[in-house]
């Protein structure tokens, strides 16, 4: 039997490079997996994963009765740069499922909230999540007949949006530089946030 | 789902793990690949994927980094290296 050597833990190899985990969420069909496939380097990728109901304590009642479960799909892409490698996260639709899926959440520095302006309430759940866990998202309007209807703050309005400082940024779904756009209004706002408020005007 | 995986060994110095490892060898041999995109091109769910990989963690034929989010670890510098980055990207 041919034992693989042991890593050495001080060994140097090539840049492991520090990956760094975004979601794109929003409703039904407002252009998640369109965008993920338009900003990664990799033809976008489903990814599975089964949740069960454990923990949610319908078994307690009854020991007998049968655990929830269900499977969600997300939509994975990535971006790789000299610092670090982006993993977009397409998130699946059933948001009534996200509470149990502690996964989800972990690790994520930021996410996007994809919204169509003629039908807002589909992200609203969503921007729920996000607000309620304290994760830094942008809103990023998708126009989808090449125009908007909306100013920005109209949509902030008819979100409701907790935080002032959210950036709502327009953008097109299948076009890249768009896309990247967004993310980069990502970036600004974690940037901003990350500044101590007292250096904020220096 | 959202940590990496990487190749410690290269697949062909380790011929006689089972094949389904030495795949998963070849797969994660470059920079780091998130295990959701593993059990993606290995037509696997995330989960039973997660557990194949600890089996291979533990033989020391892969290793693993999790996401950058700690604050500490997110650091504006870094910040902003990753949005010039993206910038040029
Ligand atoms: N005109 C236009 N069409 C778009 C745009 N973004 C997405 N679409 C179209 O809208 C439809 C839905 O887009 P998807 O990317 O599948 O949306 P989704 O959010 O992944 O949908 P679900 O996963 O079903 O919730 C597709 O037919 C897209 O081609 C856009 O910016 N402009
Ligand atoms: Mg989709």
């Amino acid at each position: 039997m041919n034992e693989p050597d042991t890593l050495a833990p001080d060994a140097v190899r090539d840049a492991y490079l520090p990956p760094v985990k975004i979601l794109v969420a929003g409703g039904f069909g407002v252009g998640k997996t369109t965008a993920v496939g338009a900003v990664s380097e990799i033809t976008p990728l489903r990814t599975e994963e089964r949740l069960s109901a454990a923990g949610v304590g319908v078994d307690d009642l009854s020991g007998i009765e049968q655990k929830s479960a269900t499977t969600v799909a997300m939509d994975f892409g990535r971006i790789t740069l000299d610092v670090a490698v982006l993993m977009l996260f397409g998130t699946p639709g059933q948001e009534r499922f996200w509470f149990m899926w502690d996964d989800l959440l972990r690790g994520a520095l930021g996410a996007v909230v994809l919204v169509d302006t003629r039908r807002l309430d589909r992200s609203f759940a969503a921007v729920d999540f996000f607000e309620s866990r304290d994760l830094p998202f942008v809103v990023a309007a998708n126009c989808f007949h090449g125009e908007q209807d909306y100013d920005p703050e109209e949509i902030r309005d008819a979100l409701t949006l907790r935080e002032p400082s959210t950036p709502i940024v327009m953008f097109d779904a299948r076009r890249r530089d768009s896309v990247r756009g967004v993310l980069l209004a990502l970036m600004d706002h974690l940037i901003a946030s990350a500044q101590p408020a007292h250096a904020q005007r220096t | 789902m959202h940590s990496t995986v990487r190749a410690a060994v290269p697949a062909d110095d380790a011929r006689s793990i089972p094949a389904e490892w030495q795949t998963i060898l070849r797969l994660c041999a470059g920079p780091g690949i998130a295990v959701a995109e593993l059990a993606a091109r290995l037509d696997m769910r995330v989960t039973p994927a997660a557990v194949l990989l600890a089996q291979l963690l533990e033989q020391g034929l892969i290793e693993h980094r999790p996401p950058m989010s700690d604050p500490d670890a997110m650091n504006i510098d870094f910040l902003r290296r990753i949005r010039s980055g993206l910038e040029r990207a």
